[in-house]
């Protein structure tokens, strides 16, 4: 449904300083990216901040000029959509963002807010049909609409806010949704009912969803597949399960590694062993994560690895991947 | 109402207390409250705060001023977005040792210097800006600047939350190794229980103002006391879930936020799966069971 194709976006910035002489500075925040999104899947695109993911994200939307590689939904283009068609394109590909509070105006009723995309993105002008819209679309959130329609965003709890956000984003009946870390910032009961509200979603409208996320957890409940990236690059795409449990890309396995798991804590070994490594800046040549592997060799330092597949169906960027 | 006749101790040094609980249950307050942080509007309306038999509530200016940052000090919330701009990472180090201790300037440097490393920052980066560091470095600065004077009780309010799991996964080995070589005590105050079994040795959970339950990391975490707090470990997930976590997402409810002095029931009882009717007459209150774990529900008196 949608072909996402060497994708690359990147951001320039160049000035002149004193005596004419120009900087350059230059980010490759995607760099090269392909995958597919199907018909009614949950897919997830992990990676930590920096990553390129929400970069991403935005070229779906249309919302960051592409410099390179192609996005096809339905077999058309859409990277250079304007105007018109770009707008139409909204109501096939929507999307929510992290912090509820933030999306949602705060001199709007809930009832106002839903009512907008619905007017202006289906062209709906009867009133009668926009309310019972708006009715319909807040049960389906698992909310009482006569509770919550005509309530400010700043007299709803954070799950609630994501819900109107989602009702918002689902007005024009999308066939892709975009989540980008919907969970972050709510609580751990919150969480779990969003969850299980785009699981349902997904479900019922045979929705696919874009889950967007730097955890692993939400990853695995949700996704049958997930995308790792790693500072603008696609590092492994693969099957869920296969990926938590033996993830071919050392990045993967770092941050599994990372994660908190529930356990003991005399089950696990209290070392001190303090190794400071951060995202490096640049890398001019191969691998971006060689600065921090530490399975790298001498090719990780020159050639950059090519997504491969490295056992069924499952790729992953590496010279020297992992559980093969 | 913020918090309500809360309870808290701890006992000695290198103890590690972690605070668990959603937002609004009040654990920030909690943690402000230690430190005599809480702005108006907000007030403290009654109750006791001892610090090694000090009473904090008494204190005179120029004792609090003493007691803040020397005796408990505070790493908060986005405390690495609050690192002054135009200061240079070092200023705030320096600053600290030299109006605390009135050591020279050569000193108040090299002794900076040090506690960078400490944290894994290289002190050749002294004189860089926080704009040049990442989240995860500038929140070590920040830890940095929280232990220069060797206090006796750090207290961490979410110090990791907006951080990724590798750096997370640093910052609190830095914090057990700085409890442990330091016999420092702290309270790690989060509503993410999954990491609490990285960082401290025991737990007291919060809802609605009042602490619940309180007991030893491991006890809480697979046997809790408290139904909220089985509640909360039933919301995990992790990399060892699966579909059928979200099942759970049934019958959870948000936390009851707005609280009424006096209640003379439990505040839990409209989610509680067990409750009954002494629940909706009688407010529980922290009560020790056999096996030493305390815990405020009335299934357990």
């Amino acid at each position: 449904m949608i072909r996402i194709s060497d994708l690359s976006v990147t951001f320039r910035k160049s000035w002149n300083i004193l005596r004419n002489r120009e900087v350059n500075y230059e980010i490759k925040a995607v760099d090269r990216v392909s995958f597919d999104i199907f018909e009614s899947e949950i897919v997830s695109l992990v990676g930590e901040s920096g990553s390129g993911k929400t970069t991403v994200a935005r070229c779906l939307l249309g919302l960051v000029p592409v410099t390179g590689g192609s996005i096809k939904f339905k077999d058309v283009e859409v990277t250079n959509l304007k105007g018109g068609s770009l707008h139409n394109y909204w109501t096939s590909v929507q999307m929510i963002y992290q912090d509820p509070f933030e999306s949602l105006d705060p001199g709007q009723t809930v009832h106002s807010i839903i009512s907008a995309p619905i007017r202006n993105l289906t062209g709906e002008r009867n009133p009668e049909v926009v309310q019972s819209r708006v009715v319909e679309l807040l049960q389906e959130m698992d909310m009482e609409p006569e509770e919550v329609m005509w309530k400010y965003p700043h007299q709803l709890s954070g799950g609630q806010r994501q819900r109107v956000n989602i009702a918002r984003a689902l007005a024009a009946n999308p066939s892709l949704l975009i989540a980008d870390e919907p969970i972050t910032m709510l609580d751990a009961a919150q969480r779990l009912n969003i969850l299980a509200l785009l699981k349902k979603l997904q479900r019922n409208r045979k929705l696919s969803i874009l889950l967007i996320t730097h955890d692993l957890a939400s990853a695995k409940v949700m996704s049958q597949r997930t995308l790792v990236m790693y500072l603008g690059k696609l590092v492994e795409n693969g099957r869920t399960k296969n990926i938590m449990t033996k993830p071919h890309h050392p990045y993967v396995e770092l941050i599994l590694d990372s994660t908190p798991r529930l356990a003991r804590s005399n089950d696990r070994k209290k070392e001190f062993k303090l190794t400071w490594i951060e995202q490096s800046e640049k890398v001019r040549q191969g691998c971006v994560f060689q600065p921090r592997c530490k399975y790298a060799t001498e090719i990780c330092k020159t050639v950059e690895p090519e997504l491969v597949e490295r056992s069924n169906g499952d790729f992953a960027a590496c010279h020297n991947p992992l559980n093969v | 109402m913020a918090l309500d006749k809360t309870v808290l101790e701890i006992p000695e040094s290198g103890y590690t207390l972690g605070l668990v609980g959603e937002s609004g249950s009040g654990k920030t307050t909690l943690g402000l409250s230690i430190l005599r942080l809480i702005e108006s509007p907000g007030r403290i309306v009654s109750g006791q705060i001892e610090f090694q038999e000090r009473d904090v509530l008494k204190m005179s200016n120029n004792e609090i001023r003493e007691y803040r940052w020397r005796d408990v000090a505070m790493v908060y919330q986005s405390a690495m977005n609050s690192l002054n701009p135009l200061s240079r990472v070092v200023d705030p180090i320096t600053e600290v040792l030299r109006v605390h201790s009135g050591i020279s300037k050569q000193e108040a440097w090299s002794k900076a210097s040090s506690l960078l490393s400490e944290v894994g920052i290289d002190p050749v980066r002294a004189r860089d800006y926080p704009h040049e560091f990442s989240g995860g470095m500038r929140q070590r600065v920040v830890i940095a600047l929280a232990l220069a004077l060797s206090p006796k009780l750090l207290i961490a309010d979410e110090p990791t939350s907006a951080l990724d799991v590798v750096v997370q996964k640093q910052i609190l080995a830095l914090l057990r190794r700085e409890v442990s070589q330091k016999k420092l005590s702290l309270l790690f105050i989060t509503h993410d229980i999954s990491i609490l079994t990285d960082v401290v040795e025991h737990v007291a959970v919060m809802y609605a103002g009042e602490v619940v339950e309180i007991g030893p990391v491991d006890e809480i975490l697979f046997e809790p006391l408290h139904p909220y707090t089985e509640m909360l470990l039933g919301s995990l997930l992790t990399v060892d879930s699966d579909e059928k976590s979200l099942d759970a997402a049934r019958g959870l409810r948000e936390p009851v936020t707005e609280i009424r002095p006096d209640n003379n029931y439990c505040k839990y009882v409209g989610t509680c799966k067990y409750a009954f009717d002494r629940c909706r007459k009688e407010r529980p209150i922290l009560l020790e069971t056999t096996g030493g774990r305390k815990v405020s529900c009335h299934k357990y008196n």
